[in-house]
Order: structure tokens, then C-alpha cells, then sequence
């Protein structure tokens, strides 16, 4: 190995890291260079050409869109890498966190894949030399302004305590100890929510489809794409948090008895009256300012909403349980949950 | 018995902790805490759980900034000098912190790397061979038991001769061979003046036997300090002495 990078603690890990998970798993350099192969060949279909064309002609939505992914990415990034400096095994040591180097490892590599992957239908014919030039230069754009946003926009220094959250329930049951229930499970999936939906997440998120408005879009219906835009993602971080909860709590809970239905009841419940009290607000102020067909969409969208939450909480806790080893494997969703 | 922190100069002190406040967002957990580590001493920070202990380890190995305050490794401001400072002290990190994916040989590695030492100290690797550490060696860290992993750490930790060595509960998990063997080496350490040792512990033997000074952390508070004499006197007098003096003194602080 280089001396330079033996002196770079955090670089020197990872690069042995990688080539340990290699060396576990063989298969993984083979199979991605295999899943480059097929994409190039689908990028080489005239229908890819076609749609990066259309792309091309309406540049400002690929470029809002990138570097709004791009920004929120960056966010994440900085902040988890900001934390190993607080909370790795290699904080305690003097030595360079190349902090650079590791925010723009993994946006470097997506733009190069971008680029080739403009660059093929190019190359092929299917997409015209002006269009993919517009497009490298709309995607080198979006990254670097969403390179640029997120990491203005996130400020988690190495300040405070690690990856920290006070959370206060406000109505502790009276007779927790004399009856202990599973409810308290419904608590974790709903504070998992309240972190990864802190206003100042959301607003930047807002902030983005409010840029890719088109231009003239009157203030009244801007405000109401960007209320919409907010429900969604708090419906959806709902459902993120409780099936991220649904793995971690199975884990924790491996050594119980506990079955599926109980299990999953407690787990999503909150999620699922929290989705019905969001929708149901939505439903009222919509017919409240007397908007043709609002309620049947509103309860139609409503109950698609609640009928796919469910639906996945239960097929996550299954497989969270499946995954710990706490429903059989024939056992099915009645319950082979005792081990 | 004494509460107040000795007066030390810089050529003398490892470690100085002047009025450091830290708290979770709104939550105190250490209040004004003044602490100071003489070069060739062991120090054992003794406390209730949740009494701060590991916070202000994290503080003094700049895993954590405080609130306010000041720490100063061997004359090196933490705030101000964060590298001269860290290059003076080793921290055993939690067993649960290390990478999965390295084996042990790699991680010793990493770690001398980056702290430019040409090879990996004897005594360092003596210690691995009384800890029986050396056939696990090249297995991965993500297969270890609490045990190999906390031999690890301290291994990790005392690479490159530190001028102060932090452990926050190192004993734990340990076999009572391997336990045995790094208490005889940290004291050996100590004793020829090669470096200080801040230690949180539960255990009071470790206090009794092999530090030369304790402090108890209660509530975020520094709330007594017994010197070695202190230590030695409380433990000829009964086989309970100290556990009792501990005891009364954290009675006392409850009850005012």
C-alpha cells in the first residue's frame, strides 16, 4: 500500500474494508461488471436515446431534479461523515480524516457513470451530439450546485453527542409496569419519523419542487404544491421509519417469544393513525375550499395510502421476524413465532 | 481526604480538565468539572452509572466537545492543538466501534500507520501474546466475542507508547488472566514514568490495588478526590474500607 495512503486512517480502512467484502464475496466484481454490461446495452436502445432527447429539450426539470437528489446526498453525507470524526474507532487518532476526499469519492463516481451513460447512446447515434452536450453539461451543473447546497444546508458539525435524540413521551400509560404492552414499539417508529422529517430536511426538499415549478405558476397553487409535496414525504417517512424499525426491533427482540401479529400491530399502528390523521386534514381542507372531485379522490388516495402502509409494515415485519430467526419458515404469518 | 485537585505545572501534568461543562442538547451532564492527571499516575474516575464518566472521557479524547471549558493533554490544548494533543494520548474505543470488516492484524496496523510508527511496539505485541490474542489475529473483528474485542481496543490504544492512556471500562469482558496481565502492564507503564492512566471503572479492587488516586463523578460533579495514601490507609483499616467510604460519600452528596 502507498505511504500516503497508510498515513490516512479513514481512507487506508476503507480500502482494506473493500477488499475484505471481496474477498468474502467473490461474486461482487463479476456481477457488477455483468450489470454494466446489460445497462450499457440497454442504453444502447434507440427508446433511451429517444427519451434523453426529449431530456435534453427541457433541461431545467433533469437539472432540478439531480441536483436536488444530489443535494439531499450530500446532506446525508457530510453528516455521517462529520460523525465518524466523533464516533469511529479511528476519532482518538491525530491523523488527516480526508474529509474531502470522502464526500467526493462517491459523487465523482456518479457523474463519471452518468457521463458514459450519456455518452453511449451518443456514441450509438440514437441521441444527437448537441443534445448530449446540453445533458453532460446539465448533469455536471446539477452536481455541482447540489454538491454545493448540501453541504451550505448541513451543519452537523462534530459538536454534541453522536447520533443523540431526547425523545419525551408526553403520557407515559399509568400502569406501564403493572401491565406491560407492545406499545411502546409504535413510539420508535414515530420518533424515527420526527428525525428524519426535521423542518430543516423538509424545507430544503420543499425548496426543490418549488424550483422546478414552472415559470407563471400562480402563488395560490404553488403553496398547495408545496403543502402536497410536504404531506408525501410525511407519509412516506412514516412508512420508511416503521419498516426500518420493523428490522431493528425484531433483532432486539430475538429472544422473546413474541408473534407476528402482536408484533406488527404494535409496531405500525401509530403509523397507520398518524397516515389517516395527515390524509384526513388534507381531505377537509381540500373540500373546505370546494375543489371539484376532492373528496372521492381524497378518500380513494386516503385509503390506496392506508391500504399499501399496511401492507407494507405487515410483508417488513415478516421479514424482519424471518430475517431474526422469529417466524418459521413454514410457519407462516400465524405464528410459528415461538423459537 | 481531599476534594481539591492538585496544582501541577505543565511539565508535570498529563492531563488538566479546567471547568468543563457538556450536556446532550439541553441536558447537563457534566457540571464545572476540574481534574488533573499527574505524568506517572493512575487516576481511576469511579461513579454511579450515568454519572458522566464516559463523557468526560469522550471529552478529553475529543470524541465530544464540551459545552465549555478546557482540556489540556500534556500541555496541549485540545481545542487549540487537537492533533498535538491527540498525538500524546491513546483511547480505547468501545469494542462495538470496530470495524466489522478488518481483521485485528489490520486494524494494529491502520492504527500504527497513522500514527507513523515504523513498526508495531514488543510490548504491545508481549501483551497480545498474554492476552492469547495472537491466533485471532488474523480472523475478522466482526467475528470476535466482547472479549477479543476489548483486548483489541486496548491494544489499539497503548500502540505507540502514549503519554496518556484513557480507558472507559476496559476491564469489561476481559478473561481474569487477561485482566491480570494488563493491570500488571498499565502499573509497569505508570511506574517507570512511560505514561499516566485515566481509567473509568466499577471495579473497586483496581481502585484499591493499582490506582494512585480516585475521583468520584456523581451527578456531573467532581465529588471527592482520595489520594494514594487515602487509598492504602482505607484499605489496611478494613477489608471494606474503601467500598464504605465510597458508599458514605455518595450518601452525603445524595443527601445535600
Amino acid at each position: 500500500m502507498p505511504r500516503w495512503l497508510q498515513a490516512r486512517p479513514f481512507l487506508f480502512a476503507g480500502v482494506l474494508s473493500w477488499s475484505n467484502f471481496q474477498r468474502q464475496h467473490r461474486a461482487v466484481l463479476p456481477a457488477l461488471a455483468v450489470l454494466l454490461l446489460i445497462s450499457s446495452g440497454l442504453l444502447a436502445l434507440p427508446v433511451v436515446g429517444h427519451l434523453l432527447e426529449i431530456a435534453a429539450q427541457f433541461p431545467v426539470t433533469p437539472f432540478v431534479l439531480l441536483a436536488a437528489g444530489c443535494a439531499v446526498a450530500t446532506a446525508h453525507r457530510k453528516t455521517s461523515v462529520y460523525r465518524t470524526l466523533v464516533d469511529s474507532w479511528l476519532a482518538p487518532l491525530a491523523a488527516p480524516a480526508s474529509i474531502f476526499v470522502r464526500m467526493a469519492l462517491v459523487p465523482v463516481l456518479q457523474l463519471i457513470l452518468l457521463m458514459l451513460a450519456i455518452s453511449i447512446p451518443a456514441v450509438v447515434g440514437s441521441l444527437s451530439l448537441k443534445a448530449a452536450i446540453t445533458l453532460w453539461l446539465v448533469v455536471g451543473a446539477a452536481y455541482g450546485a447540489g454538491c454545493f447546497v448540501g453541504w451550505m444546508v448541513s451543519h452537523d458539525k462534530s459538536a454534541g453527542a453522536p447520533a443523540f435524540h431526547y425523545v419525551t413521551v408526553r403520557k407515559p400509560r399509568a400502569c406501564w409496569a403493572q401491565a406491560p404492552r407492545l406499545e411502546p414499539l409504535s413510539y420508535w417508529a414515530m420518533g424515527q419519523t420526527r428525525v428524519s422529517t426535521k423542518p430543516k430536511v423538509t424545507a430544503g426538499a420543499v425548496l426543490f419542487v418549488l424550483l422546478a415549478l414552472p415559470m407563471g405558476t400562480g402563488g395560490g397553487k404553488a403553496i398547495a404544491i408545496a403543502a402536497g409535496a410536504w404531506v408525501v414525504l410525511h407519509l412516506a417517512a412514516l412508512d420508511v421509519s416503521a419498516i426500518r424499525v420493523a428490522f431493528s426491533a425484531a433483532r432486539w427482540l430475538t429472544p422473546t417469544t413474541v408473534r407476528y401479529l402482536p408484533f406488527t400491530v404494535a409496531l405500525g399502528y401509530r403509523t397507520v393513525v398518524a397516515q389517516l390523521w395527515a390524509c384526513g386534514w388534507v381531505v377537509f381542507l381540500t373540500c373546505g375550499v370546494a375543489l371539484t372531485g376532492a373528496l372521492r379522490i381524497g378518500l380513494i388516495s386516503t385509503a390506496e395510502c392506508l391500504i399499501s402502509s399496511c401492507g407494507a409494515i405487515g410483508v417488513a415485519s415478516w421479514l424482519a421476524m424471518r430475517s431474526a430467526g422469529m417466524v418459521g419458515k413454514r410457519g407462516g404469518m400465524d405464528g410459528g413465532g415461538v423459537r | 481526604m481531599s476534594t481539591e485537585t492538585q496544582a501541577l505545572g505543565p511539565e508535570t501534568e498529563a492531563l488538566r480538565v479546567e471547568h468543563l461543562h457538556a450536556s446532550y442538547e439541553k441536558h447537563a451532564v457534566l457540571i464545572d468539572v476540574n481534574l488533573t492527571v499527574a505524568r506517572g499516575e493512575w487516576v481511576a474516575l469511579l461513579g454511579p452509572n450515568a454519572s458522566g464518566k464516559s463523557t468526560l472521557l469522550h471529552c478529553v479524547a475529543g470524541m465530544m466537545a464540551p459545552k465549555s471549558g478546557r482540556v489540556t493533554i500534556c500541555g496541549h490544548s485540545l481545542r487549540d492543538d487537537p492533533r498535538g494533543a491527540k498525538a500524546k494520548f491513546g483511547f480505547a474505543c468501545a469494542p462495538e466501534r470496530l470495524p466489522a470488516l478488518l481483521t485485528g492484524r489490520q486494524c494494529l496496523e491502520i492504527y500504527a500507520a497513522a500514527k507513523g510508527l515504523p513498526s508495531i511496539d514488543a510490548d504491545v505485541l508481549r501483551l497480545a501474546e498474554s492476552f492469547q490474542y495472537l491466533p485471532m489475529l488474523d480472523r475478522f473483528v466482526g467475528a470476535y466475542s466482547l472479549g477479543t474485542r476489548q483486548k483489541l481496543a486496548v491494544l489499539l490504544a497503548l500502540l505507540g507508547e502514549p503519554q496518556l492512556i484513557v480507558l472507559d471500562e476496559a476491564f469489561n469482558g476481559l478473561d481474569p488472566a487477561s485482566s491480570l496481565a494488563l493491570k500488571h502492564h498499565l502499573r509497569a507503564r505508570v511506574s517507570e514514568g512511560k505514561c499516566s492512566v485515566l481509567l473509568a471503572t466499577h471495579a473497586l479492587d483496581i481502585v484499591e490495588r493499582y490506582a494512585d488516586r480516585a475521583a468520584l463523578l456523581l451527578n456531573g460533579r467532581i465529588a471527592h478526590e482520595w489520594r494514594k495514601e487515602e487509598l492504602t490507609a482505607m484499605r489496611a483499616q478494613s477489608e471494606e474500607g474503601f467500598e464504605a467510604a465510597l458508599a458514605a460519600v455518595a450518601a452525603e452528596a445524595e443527601a445535600r
